[in-house]
């Protein structure tokens, strides 16, 4: 199953580069150097990961991840940081970020934890249909 | 003195951090884009030695962008070390235009996350002025910092330097939300220690939208 990722960062090079790199392996990859269009994206397309950086214009990357989780409690974000300390990405973590990985990233580092979205992603879907399956067979109750 | 000095540096202490912190940030920018340039040439050859084959023109479009890269970042490194120095003469000639310019360029990141497009207009002639050149820095950041707040729909602010006799003001300009009960509240009382140093004053005009650091023509020492 091919893995789906959304890239949010306002440096479109890098998300050029980045998402040609992805794309050779294997990955079907949107971008966007908007927080905005970002949120606007999330609402027509499901990912298995979006990888988003911290330090947006116009919105904060922790106010996205919050919006975006609110929204889609199972989304799996996962933050690029272009801060030294791991601070920011603790806080994110608090968030609701699955990780954080800091720049520039290691793109195998990058893979192994999308891949871990996936399946973190998977598992929280199939929950969510087995507890609407079990609701509906107890209201129905034939 | 001494207190008002002491304050300063302390507050000055944040202020530098805090640069130093959005300029390392452009800096991983910068390497991060260099390092995927590198990678996707590592996957280039890779395939190539797949038996694909390796279109030189690619090659000499990621040769392109690292090298842009390497230009932004020696651009970025330089008004590093012209900030860097700015704590290093108590009293300096200071070209106006230049000065703004490198600190709205080193605190871009921080007002393009405010989603506010900074700018400087300055006259044809040079403006130079004698004062402390890193308080200075503090101090415009102090005005456009208090500036982001009220830049209402716009979004636009103009940094503009106007030499009157003996003196020079920097006036922040597109403060379309600012209020007259804004405008009372300013200068904020963090601001009186810089001001005493730098000899200056604020003017601030709600009608007009903008508020002004008045700095002498040269302080002496």
């Amino acid at each position: 199953m091919t893995t789906k990722v959304l890239l949010v960062d306002d440096e479109k090079e890098f998300l050029d580069l980045l998402g040609e790199r992805m794309t050779s392996r294997g990955m079907e990859v949107d971008t966007t150097t908007s927080a905005t269009d970002a949120l606007k994206i999330t609402e027509d397309h499901t990912y298995d990961a979006i990888v988003l950086d911290l330090m947006m214009p116009e919105m904060d990357g922790i106010q996205v991840l919050k919006t975006l989780k609110a929204k889609h409690p199972e989304l799996q974000v996962i933050l690029l940081t272009g801060h030294g300390s791991i601070e920011k990405g603790v806080e994110a973590m608090r968030q609701g970020a699955m990780d954080f990985i800091e720049k520039p990233a290691d793109l195998e580092l990058l893979t192994e934890k999308i891949k871990k979205a996936q399946a973190r992603k998977m598992i929280l879907v199939e929950r969510k249909v087995e507890q609407e399956v079990r609701e509906i067979l107890i209201s129905k109750a034939w | 003195m001494t207190d008002t000095m002491n304050n300063a540096a302390t507050d000055g202490l944040r202020f530098f951090g805090r640069m130093s912190a959005a300029i390392s940030h452009d800096l991983k920018n910068t390497l991060s884009i260099m390092n995927e340039s590198a990678g996707l040439i590592e996957d280039l050859a890779l395939l190539a030695e797949k038996g694909r084959p390796l279109e030189p023109q690619r090659i000499h479009q990621l040769g392109a962008t690292i090298k842009r890269q390497i230009q932004r970042n020696d651009g970025i490194v330089r008004n590093m070390n012209q900030f860097a120095h700015s704590v290093d003469n108590p009293l300096k000639e200071m070209s106006l235009a230049s000065s703004l310019e490198m600190l709205l360029s080193i605190c871009r990141r921080l007002t393009d996350a405010r989603g506010i497009a900074v700018s400087v207009a300055s006259p044809d002639r040079e403006i130079a002025i004698v004062t402390r050149p890193f308080y200075l820095y503090h101090l415009v950041w102090r005005l456009l910092e208090w500036g982001l707040d009220y830049a209402g729909a716009g979004k636009r602010l103009v940094l503009q330097i106007d030499p009157v006799p003996g003196a020079v003001r920097l006036v922040c300009r597109g403060l379309e939300g600012l209020t007259e009960t804004g405008a009372g509240q300013c200068p904020p009382s963090q601001w009186h220690d810089l001001l005493v140093l730098l000899e200056g004053r604020i003017e601030v005009a709600a009608d007009q939208q903008s508020v002004a650091a008045v700095l002498p023509q040269r302080i002496d020492a």
